[in-house]
């Protein structure tokens, strides 16, 4: 076993500096010591996306990301970002689908593709492919892609009447 | 007593109560669950398929890293923790292989626990299992069903036979009515090995509690569970509770009792600790239970009129190394030869099946058992036979099929009732409309290709079915409990966890309306517990047309007690009463009465906690039909799908939203099985299969949107069927159809992923 290391680093907003292996994942880290749900492990070698959070704003795989790589960085969390009041609307659209069932990878879903709908200029922008990133093994896809549509619609003021 | 209808009424599509809390990332799973003083459990399985196992040499070492508190062995084990499925039929007990917890003197495929390890981390746990060194002996292996089959070769349990099962019904009478048909084909078809895949892994934490211990498990039975644990530890009914965390997807996989899930709990029992165990990807993929694996030949004959009349089919069931708890090695071999017939009016049915022990991964349930290779094979040599007769596949079905408003018995058994023909009509109507809309492709390159399937979906066996197959350990009933509380609120616990179904929704749907109080009033709990509860589990549909009617009626037995009392107490008729929001109230007089909150207060508990058992007998049936075109990509194997189209019939739907997602998801899965997901063996049994970066599970991209018809008939009318597996069952039939047409060859094998379907191209 590697001697622990102390990193600092904050989580969503909470400055933290534990002593970790070297080979402490982030996504065992935030389960297992930050204690937050939502941070769902599915394969473990970054395929899958269940297990995405953001790291400074950017979707990151927190089964691919080691705590030591995080100094300095700022990790949210899927209950903190997704409880922004700018994606109220992205809940009640799924909702509205009927496109969660298990709901084991949603949360990770919505924090790989939510930066990038909010980014893109792009209209309509291609959702299946920016979904195709992430495992629903339920697989509601379609549905969870017409949610998302429509609240892009709804955010870009196109909403069909 | 008559009762008002609300918002979140039988039939309304109301949104999921479940949903905010999972889109939100706030609801926990298994993983979320931080007992103090946890041990981490992890095992160390065996590297190669079939060996002699002498032991861990090493096994000091391993407990000297840091961090580890114990390793088990078999040694630690005695025999009577074995796992042995009780199968016994006809009060005979048949044949069932002990499976230890961890191989004892054997291991029997790659992947088999050989040792236990706690630690106080996880990653201390792994280093644990990691390091252990079994003295293994290396055996020849068998990786082939018909190749076990043979006398002569490998045997996984010496001096028995490899096949576990073997049974023979209408052989010779099928063979003579195949001899009268005008048409008569013959096919062998491979339906391959698939995993079932739910995203969250299996796992279970076990801790010291109540009378003795409470398990947690990802699972989707958990009175079968704690069934299993009590077989193993000896535990009594009083000193084990097992409680359903959420469960983050299961398709049958965790429909079983797993080895590692008992050695959870022994590990509980034997240090006083709680302890956890979750199930890496790598070791659900490799370790946990697979589907399918059958090689099945075909024989279909028409009448001169052009009628499928007979079908006999000889089925090889690949079951792997052992099978799996409760339900044995029968899964599959049981139900394929039973689904095959499906709604076609046959004159002759003949079917051979045999269950063969192989060194790979125990054979399990996956959506749609014995079902999705019985509708492909038939449904291929439907089409097969309406191209040699020169016949519309939609027509050459309606033809064969009829109608049965009256139901009729399958030779399998199965009480059919339905409109089949009309079903497989309308998914053709639709499917040309769709194609008259698109237009032509102008690419020499891509051919396009329809192609349809008709299936029946048998749903919610009871304790007859199961019996009847030699199932003992299945119950086949239902409890659900539904309580007013103190509150003036109304609790429903059921013993069938939900497992992505939306079941907290559509139960408290059923339970509002029976009752006639608001939906909002009702809280399905989120999971499921044995404590006063026992059960079959959340598996074969059974939710809508079992459980909700389990539902239903302890809601309308707490009704008529409530009226009852409120009659009393007002000095009035119950028929002059009614239930109404939260309040029974004089009819035309709102906000007069009691309201249940002061009910509650009043009554005694047993007439306000309200247990009911359901044993849904025979099932019911469910069916339907699919239709869709592809486009064949022929210099690279690919395949489109251009539209799909499902008619389905799943009688009274309590919430369409989620009857359209539950077909969505096994249309997609089906999708699956067909053109991406392939688990192979190597020839000394090591899985070529490893992560999901291997096993392609569909996509965004790859699942088709579906133009999806519920279609309303008499036959079914007020019954409700369930429909969590037909979209999965026909799918795979209905592309390898439309796969076929558009090349002009024969897919006869699951899966056609690209690789196979780019074979079929250069031919």
């Amino acid at each position: 076993m590697a001697p622990e290391r102390t990193v600092r680093f904050r989580v969503d907003g909470r400055e933290v500096e534990p002593a970790v292996e070297p080979r402490m994942l982030l996504v065992d880290y935030l389960t297992n010591e930050e204690r937050v749900t939502g941070v769902h492990d599915g394969c473990c070698e970054g395929v899958c996306g269940a297990c995405t959070v953001w790291v400074d704003g950017e979707p990151a795989r927190s089964c691919l990301t080691f705590v030591v790589q995080l100094e300095g960085r700022e990790v949210t969390t899927p209950a903190t970002a997704l409880a922004d009041e700018r994606f109220a609307g992205v809940h009640e659209a799924l909702a509205a689908e009927h496109a969660i069932q298990c709901g084991y990878c949603i949360p990770g879903m919505l924090m790989s593709v939510l930066p990038d709908l909010e980014a893109s200029d792009e209209h309509p922008i291609a959702l299946e492919r920016v979904v195709a990133g992430n495992v629903c093994r339920c697989a509601g896809y379609a549905s969870i892609v017409r949610a998302l549509e429509a609240w892009c619609r709804r955010e870009a003021g196109t909403e069909a009447t | 007593v008559t009762t008002t209808r609300a918002s979140g009424a039988v039939g309304d599509a109301v949104a999921r109560v479940e949903d905010n809390g999972l889109s939100t990332a706030t609801t926990p799973f298994l993983r979320d669950r931080h007992p103090d003083g946890v041990l981490w459990l992890a095992l160390a399985r065996s590297p190669v398929a079939h060996a002699e196992l002498d032991g861990i040499p090493n096994i000091e070492a391993v407990r000297a890293i840091p961090g580890v508190r114990a390793v088990y062995t078999a040694d630690d084990l005695p025999a009577d923790t074995d796992m042995v499925p009780p199968l016994v039929r006809d009060g005979i007990p048949m044949r069932a292989e002990r499976r230890p917890l961890l191989a004892r003197g054997r291991v029997r495929f790659h992947g088999e626990p050989v040792a236990a390890v706690l630690a106080d981390t996880q990653y201390a746990a792994w280093d644990g299992a990691a390091a252990v060194e079994a003295a293994l002996r290396p055996l020849p292996v068998v990786t082939d069903a018909l190749e076990a089959a043979t006398p002569s070769g490998v045997l996984l349990f010496a001096p028995r036979s490899n096949v576990l099962y073997e049974e023979s019904e209408g052989w010779d009478e099928a063979g003579a009515a195949l001899e009268e048909c005008a048409t008569v084909a013959a096919r062998e078809f491979v339906v391959g090995r698939y995993s079932p895949v739910p995203l969250e892994t299996r796992g279970a934490i076990a801790e010291p509690g109540g009378d003795g211990l409470v398990v947690w498990c990802s699972t989707q039975a958990p009175a079968q569970l704690k069934r299993a644990i009590m077989a193993s530890t000896g535990l009594a009914d009083d000193e084990l509770q097992v409680i359903s965390s959420r469960v983050g997807g299961g398709f049958g996989q965790k429909a079983h009792a797993h080895p590692e899930e008992v050695l959870t709990a022994i590990c509980c029992r034997d240090t006083g600790r709680p302890v956890k165990w979750l199930e890496s990807r790598p070791e659900n993929l490799t370790a946990s239970s697979h589907a399918r694996d059958q090689v099945i030949r075909c024989e279909a004959g028409c009448d001169a009129a052009g009628r499928l009349r007979v079908l006999r089919v000889d089925v090889v069931s690949d079951t792997g190394a052992y099978g799996v708890w409760p339900h044995g090695h029968l899964l599959e071999a049981i139900g394929t030869p039973t689904a095959m017939p499906g709604p076609y009016e046959l004159s002759a049915y003949g079917y051979r099946v045999r269950a063969i022990a192989t060194n790979k991964c125990p054979g399990g349930a996956y959506r749609g058992v014995g079902f999705a290779p019985a509708t492909f094979v038939r449904e291929r040599m439907v089409e097969l036979l309406a191209n040699e007769l020169g016949r519309d596949p939609v027509e050459f079905r309606t033809r064969s099929c009829g109608d049965s408003s009256e139901p009729r018995s399958t030779f399998t058994g199965l009480e059919l009732r339905g409109e089949y023909g009309a079903v497989v009509e309308k998914a053709g109507a639709a499917l040309a409309e769709l194609r008259a809309g698109t237009p032509a492709v102008a690419d020499d390159d891509v051919r396009i290709g329809t192609g349809y399937a008709l299936y029946v979906e048998p749903v919610s066996p009871g304790a007859l079915v199961f019996s009847g197959r030699g199932m003992a350990g299945i119950v086949g009933y239902d409890d659900v409990r539904v309580e007013l509380t103190d509150d003036g609120r109304v609790a429903v616990m059921t013993s069938s966890p939900p497992i992505g179904q939306g079941t907290e929704t559509t139960f408290a749907q059923v339970t509002a309306q029976a009752l006639g109080c608001s939906f909002e009033l009702v809280r399905v709990e989120p999971w499921s517990s044995t404590d006063g509860l026992d059960g079959t589990g959340t598996f074969a549909s059974r939710s809508a047309a079992s459980v909700a009617v389990g539902c239903e009626l302890a809601a309308t037995r707490l009704r008529d007690n409530l009226v009852s009392a409120a009659a009393a107490r007002l000095g009035a008729e119950a028929a002059e009463l009614r239930v109404n929001g939260d309040r029974v109230e004089v009819r035309d007089d709102p906000g007069s009465g009691l309201s249940f909150a002061e009910l509650a207060a009043e009554l005694p508990d047993d007439d306000t906690s309200i247990t009911q058992r359901t044993d849904p007998g025979w099932g019911q049936v469910a069916y339907g039909a699919h239709g869709c075109s592809v486009r064949v990509h022929t210099s690279t194997g690919r395949v489109e799908i251009e539209h799909y189209v499902v008619v389905e019939d799943c009688g009274e739907m309590i919430n369409p939203g989620i009857v359209r997602n539950q077909v969505l998801g096994g249309v997609a899965q089906a999708v699956g099985m067909s053109l991406l997901e392939r688990y192979e063996y190597d020839a000394e049994g090591r899985p070529r299969v490893t992560g999901l970066a291997d096993y392609l599970v569909p996509r965004a991209a790859e699942a088709p949107d579906c133009v999806i018809i519920h279609h309303k008939s008499d036959a079914t009318a007020g019954r409700r069927l369930g429909v969590g597996e037909g979209g999965a069952v026909a799918g795979s039939a209905a592309l390898a159809n439309a796969v076929s047409d558009a090349l002009g060859a024969e897919v006869n094998s699951m899966p056609f992923d690209p690789m196979e379907v780019w074979r079929l191209c250069q031919r």
